[in-house]
């Protein structure tokens, strides 16, 4: 009956690795389970170095698969695309900032898109290195972009929740969509276009929140 | 091909299969008592360990056998896997003997080699 319950046990603890490896190994890991469990060691301490080593395994090969994805590709394909959504979004952004030598100044780059532009159309004609490098500098231009709107908006109390939302989006979503979620899709060619897709929607969030929280900065500052 | 980093459980894995091949049971009891009980691995561990190390070259898998109704795998170790160790071994003496030295209150050598990356670099 214990011995079932074992069997049992370390089965089910057999399914935290991925099922080629189950197939392949599956009965020469039981085995040694069962031979070291019979050594001394406790069931419940080869069932959890079964879930460890399963999980380790799992991220193991999802990690090889980030590697190997042709996230470049992507990147260039996408490039000609966000460099017009973001022109169209900074030409309308802008016109709501008044162009005063004060901090505000800065705000049109928060929109993190005239300059986008002309990185990626570098990034798209420059092949594979000249692509990384845009992404980078896009990246860094929305963290920076994200620094500019935090401090604008604290130093004017110009709703603050709402300014540090958009900042979020701005740090987070907006490089993480451009330049780490082509490598987190599987890309096998089916995935293209969804993976296009939602690189557009991400790097269209962070510019028109960041528009719209800059029409909010606007709008507020000639009221006072 | 840079030399791979050995961690204790790695390094006594490998120790393990110097005395020729072995399969995965034998290899935990090997590593346990080689190491003074410090490295006591589990099935899952063990099988993770193995399947690095025959990806990185050092060891090799042997042959596959069923005893009792159990199927055994045995591992041998490749000779990258044996002149890794032995390098290996080398570096812990060396750094061993470093701290030996200035513990006695000798003058340590400068040239001490320590660098085994930059060396089989």
């Amino acid at each position: 009956m214990m011995n079932r319950l074992i069997d049992r046990l370390l089965l089910i603890c057999l399914r935290a690795y991925p099922r080629t490896h189950r197939e392949r190994d599956g009965e020469v890991l039981l085995s040694l389970a069962h031979e070291l469990h019979a050594g001394g060691s406790s069931p419940w301490r080869e069932g959890a170095g079964l879930v460890r080593g399963g999980v380790a395994e799992r991220l193991r090969l999802r990690c090889r698969g980030l590697v190997g994805a042709p996230w470049r590709a992507a990147l260039a394909r996408l490039a000609l695309p966000l460099a017009a959504v973001s022109l169209a979004v900074w030409v309308a952004g802008v016109g709501s900032v008044d162009p005063v030598p004060t901090p505000r100044a800065l705000v049109p780059l928060s929109d993190a898109a005239l300059p986008a532009v002309w990185i990626w159309l570098f990034a798209r004609f420059a092949g594979p290195a000249g692509t990384e490098v845009g992404s980078l500098l896009v990246a860094a231009l929305f963290v920076l972009a994200a620094f500019v709107v935090i401090w604008c908006a604290l130093r004017r109390r110009h709703d603050p929740v709402g300014a540090t939302l958009s900042a979020i989006v701005l740090a987070i979503a907006a490089p993480a969509g451009v330049v780490l979620l082509p490598s987190l899709l599987p890309y096998d060619g089916a995935w293209d276009g969804v993976g296009i897709a939602a690189l557009v929607a991400a790097g269209v969030l962070a510019p028109i929140a960041c528009a719209a929280l800059v029409g909010c900065g606007s709008a507020g500052s000639t009221s006072v | 091909m840079a030399a791979p980093v050995l961690r204790e459980p790695t390094y006594f894995i490998l120790a393990a299969l110097l005395d020729g091949p072995l399969h995965g049971y034998a290899v935990a009891q090997s590593a346990r008592e080689l190491s003074g009980g410090a490295v006591d691995p589990t099935a899952g561990t063990l099988y993770g360990a193995l399947d690095r190390l025959v990806g990185q070259g050092l060891v090799e898998v042997d042959r596959e056998e069923i005893v009792s109704g159990r199927r055994r795998r045995y591992h041998r170790l490749s000779d990258r896997g044996r002149e890794v160790l032995v390098d290996e071994a080398a570096r812990l003496r060396a750094a061993a003997e470093v701290v030996q030295r200035r513990a006695a209150g000798v003058n340590p050598s400068p040239s001490l080699p320590l660098q085994r990356k930059a060396r089989l670099a």
